[in-house]
């Protein structure tokens, strides 16, 4: 084996490497773009605007679950949380409108928006359905005073009652709503996550929390906590011991929508399909036994209903955010 | 101990970069006004931040104007001090950062697939690093393909992450 | 089930198949830089849906413990830590090795992760409810407190340059302040980039910080065909005579670990620093410590590995997720149709001693395997530096943009590459920077919420009896140095 080699030789070693990568960098441009014309032609990537293991996570991945099951084209869930919802809502908004982006998200959305978190915002998204409501409850720790809503709110008039919330998320609105239905005042305290205001309940560091059923229905059952009024318009299913908000005297209704969103700009067809599959998704049968467990009531709001929800929330969630300045 | 002049310099700017930097974080700050909830206020906070690191800096830059040690230069990791025998080399480190750039670049636009940005980028980069002989150029080229195909396939395939 | 029997499911060929093969990835993962183990886990969730629960908690729970103690190899070879919670190994680990005895720093590593995640072990399964009952009591006064405690030694670790190493850990603190301040609910330092919005994540920081500066600062220098530690794999069994005398040590910093694991919010990360910087104000030779001290080794591995256990915790007692990884298990379990509560604890005990059993044969195949790959992991320093440098940097590049799945994240990463090597040839410490960025934002959260609480007062901090405890602590071990110095000089 020669070791010195001629400049030819080294000159043409050269020139064929660089012809080599030219030739493979230009056949990678022409081979993803004679793309399929069907759709559709890769995963579909549902993103989660909340951290994993959130109550949006859990519905997303049932749902994944059940559409890998009947469709041969998969849903692929990715969490991006953060910004109070815009990374994960911007993420989809600017996304390609080809039906293969999707938010699930519920109203955070739309609060973010209205405080002006979420630029764009919800103006650039569509909603594609709702699969799946949960109400926002009242609870108290075990050991408390406080047997009813209006023991609770009489303590709020005279005391400082406290509420473990995330300022500007879901459940301080909730409070909001709560407090303003009864003229009264509920001092909130920030706690990043629902655990973490479940936790500062059990810990009996504040005086009430707004949450979700499943968060605290184990609680409930082994006393440690005890839920006082429902903000719904009708009992829960669930929990029908537990009056609603209106039977007590302080009507204010908050729920969770589980929403799923593409960007404004995606065609009829796939956004037709795409309601096709989640519509099928609520119909498993692993779905509801799912949603049952989870104490999520099993709705499905599609078409023109789910956008006539998405104006009405905007409104109400607009008229606090005045009120409050919250933006 | 006594400090030279490149090391006097480099503090006299770094004192003064951080000047800058802790002005900034206090006149922003300070801006920003208290919320209805949260009566400190989200600048507060920051603006004391800001405020430390001036009064830092300002100990920085006496400390290297007058060579008045106010703390040694401790090393927490051995860095890039001990080269010892070897020799520095500034320009390899920068291309490769530059090239790095360029690679994170093709990448945010999408120019090219995945696996075609990356082959290059770490052929490239494995060549530059190497003394040149032709049996590297082959290795370099296998072994950067498979990397890249790999990872492609790994993130996109088997964890489905939308790789640019 | 009981535990016995627990432990006799684990060992059946399919769930031992799956553990090991959680704990392999774990570890290979931890290792390289870029991924972390709870990036795995969340990324893995999808194919656990396929097992059964108890298959699917193995397979995770060995992800989570090969995924904290993997980050040692990397930061002890190459001063590249796999993971966060392996930055301060980087500290001793890497001088060890560099002076010849890379087996042995690889040895000290992995003793102390079977060590802390074993007496970590013994506090889940013994006293998970009273320490969970005990985390209950924070509010947002003790965890700043907390904090705190935590803050204050960032001072202790940059004794000999006080003020550059409160420069760095400044700095640190202002990194994690642009973005959404949850306490207010408003926008911050953003400056209209919309991809602030949730401000600059921790791990591409991290990353950048201390794998890429250390990359390009490994590239400046001119050999590169040699790495700058020897392939030395003497030492790696550490005998029993070194447990004795690091016993105390590793007691010491198995007890930070259970507790900072057991706490919401703090983690692998926190407790591992907290453990080294305790280590080193106790030690009697605070000096050899940033040089090679098997101490800090032993500190910081033992901490987070314990820290896994703690974590645990919250888990099966209350239902509570502590932090990230636990969301991942949580989610899990959800997903099999488990309700983690208060009742999980009794009503579930096939799936509790499942998740115990797990954790200590993790730790135990963890061990072995980490043992016998060290023969030909310490290998890796053979492999000439343009082989390494660029995977090194494709796979950080890789891993902050699947993060998020944007590239915003790998510009973030490649400033902050730049700004390590500009704070490195500055002599400023990165080790405070990491504590800032780690701890500002919490210490200030939890300030503001405890604020908000107290409706203003400050009085809490100093009536409520853990707050108190823990800022004595603080005070303690901030004063405690001097104290020492003072003792030593007087006595000559």
């Amino acid at each position: 084996m020669t070791i010195n080699k001629t400049t030819e030789e080294t000159m043409t070693i050269e020139r064929r490497k660089v012809l080599v990568l030219a030739a493979t960098a230009a056949g990678a441009l022409v081979v993803p773009h004679a793309a399929a014309q069907n759709f559709p032609s890769r995963p579909v990537r549902v993103v989660v605007a909340s951290g994993v293991g959130g109550a949006s996570d859990i519905v997303a991945r049932m749902v994944q679950r059940a559409v890998a099951r009947t469709s041969p084209h998969p849903f692929v869930v990715a969490n991006m949380p953060g910004g109070g919802t815009s990374i994960g809502g911007r993420e989809v908004a600017s996304a390609a409108p080809d039906g293969h982006s999707v938010l699930m998200m519920h109203e955070a959305v739309i609060v973010a928006t209205a405080q002006g978190i979420f630029k764009p915002g919800i103006e650039e998204l569509t909603p594609l359905a709702i699969t799946g409501r949960d109400i926002y409850t009242v609870v108290v720790n075990g050991t408390s005073p406080y047997r009813t809503l209006k023991d609770l709110y009489d303590a709020a008039r005279t005391r400082s009652v406290r509420t473990a919330v995330n300022i500007g998320g879901l459940n301080h609105f909730t409070s909001l709503l709560a407090a303003q239905s009864a003229k009264v005042e509920i001092r909130p305290v920030q706690h990043g996550s629902g655990a973490d205001s479940v936790r500062s309940l059990l810990g009996n560091q504040v005086e009430v929390i707004f949450t979700v059923p499943s968060d605290v229905i184990e609680y409930q059952k082994s006393g440690q906590m005890r839920i006082l009024g429902i903000m719904s318009d009708r009992r829960s299913v669930y929990l029908p011991e537990v009056p609603t908000t209106a039977e007590a005297g302080f009507p204010s209704i908050s729920d969770l929508n589980h929403m799923w969103w593409v960007p404004k700009a995606t065609p009829a067809d796939r956004v037709a399909w795409l309601r096709g599959q989640l519509k099928s998704a609520m119909e498993d049968a692993e779905v509801r036994s799912q949603m049952s467990r989870l104490t999520i009531e099993q709705t499905f709001l599609t078409g023109a209903d789910v956008e006539a929800h998405v104006g009405r929330k905007k409104a109400e969630i607009q008229i606090l955010v005045d009120k409050f300045g919250l933006r | 101990m006594s400090k030279n002049l490149t090391e006097r310099r480099a503090d006299i700017v770094f004192a003064i970069v951080l000047m800058a930097l802790g002005l900034g974080a206090v006149i922003v700050g300070m801006k920003i006004p208290p919320s209805r909830f949260d009566p400190l206020g989200s600048g507060v906070v920051p603006a004391l931040m800001g405020g430390g690191l001036v009064a830092l800096a300002l100990l920085v830059l006496a400390s290297a104007l007058t060579s008045f040690k106010i703390g040694d230069g401790d090393r927490l990791f051995t860095g890039l001090d001990d080269m010892g025998e070897e020799t520095p080399s500034l320009p390899r480190a920068v291309g490769a950062f530059a090239w790095t750039l360029i690679y994170a670049v093709s990448l945010e636009f999408r120019l090219v697939p995945y696996w075609a940005s990356t082959f290059v980028y770490m052929a490239a980069l494995v060549l530059a690093l190497a003394p040149h002989s032709k049996r590297s150029y082959g290795m370099t080229v296998v072994v950067s393909g498979l990397c890249a195909v790999a990872l492609d396939l790994i993130f996109r395939n088997v964890l489905s992450i939308d790789l640019p | 089930m009981t535990l016995l029997e627990a432990f006799a499911g684990l060992i059946q060929p399919l769930p031992f198949y799956t553990i090991s093969l959680g704990v392999f990835l774990g570890i290979v993962v931890g290792a390289l830089p870029g991924m972390t183990g709870g990036m795995l886990m969340a990324l893995t969730l999808p194919f656990t849906y396929y097992m059964t629960s108890s298959n699917a908690i193995t397979l995770l729970i060995g992800m989570y413990v090969g995924g904290i103690s993997g980050g040692l190899i990397t930061a002890t070879l190459m001063r590249i830590p796999g993971e966060p919670a392996s930055v301060v190994t980087t500290l001793d680990g890497y001088p060890l090795a560099r002076k010849g005895q890379p087996g042995r720093a690889l040895g000290l590593g992995i003793s102390a992760s079977l060590v802390g995640g074993g007496l970590s072990w013994i506090a889940l399964v013994l006293l998970s409810p009273p320490l969970a009952e005990f985390g209950l009591k924070f509010g947002p006064f003790e965890n700043f407190a907390l904090a705190i405690l935590a803050l204050v030694l960032i001072s202790s670790l940059s004794r000999r340059s006080f003020v550059r190493g409160l420069i760095a850990g400044l700095l640190g603190m202002l990194v994690g302040v642009p973005g959404l301040d949850e306490t207010s609910g408003q926008m911050r330092f953003t400056f209209g980039i919309d991809s602030l919005s949730a401000g600059f994540n921790l791990l591409p920081v991290i990353l950048g910080v201390f794998a890429l500066s250390q990359v390009f600062a490994d590239l400046m220098t001119g050999d590169v065909k040699v790495q700058r530690v020897n392939a030395d794999r003497k030492g790696i069994f550490i005998s029993v005579a070194d447990y004795w005398i690091h016993g105390w040590n590793m007691l010491r910093s198995a007890v930070i670990g259970i507790f900072m694991g057991a706490m919401p919010g703090v983690g692998a990360s926190v407790a591992s620093i907290a453990a080294y910087t305790t280590a080193r104000n106790m030690s009697k030779t605070p000096e050899k410590f940033g040089t090679g001290s098997e101490e800090g080794i032993i500190a910081s591995e033992t901490a987070n590995n314990a820290s896994s256990g703690g974590t645990l915790i919250p888990i099966i007692t209350l239902g509570l997720p502590g932090g990230f990884t636990d969301a991942v298990l949580l989610a899990a379990l959800q997903i099999h149709n488990l309700q983690p509560g208060p009742h999980f604890f009794k009503n579930n005990t096939t799936i509790v001693n499942t998740i115990m059993a797990a954790h200590l044969l993790s730790h135990a195949l963890m061990f072995v395997m980490m043992v016998l790959g060290s023969f030909w992991i310490v290998r890796l320093v053979d492999i000439p530096k343009r082989w390494i440098s660029p995977c090194v940097l494709v796979l950080c590049v890789v891993s902050a943009f699947s993060l998020n799945g944007r590239m915003f994240d790998v510009w973030t990463m490649l400033a902050f590459g730049a700004v390590g090597l500009v704070l490195e040839y500055l002599r400023v410490p990165l080790a405070p920077f990491a504590i800032g960025l780690i701890l500002g934002p919490m210490a200030e959260g939890q300030f503001r919420a405890a604020m908000m609480w107290s409706n203003g007062s400050l009085e809490p901090l100093v009536t409520r009896p853990i707050s108190l405890t823990l800022l004595l602590f603080a005070a303690a071990l901030f004063v405690w140095p001097f104290l020492r110095e003072r003792r030593a000089a007087t006595s000559t």
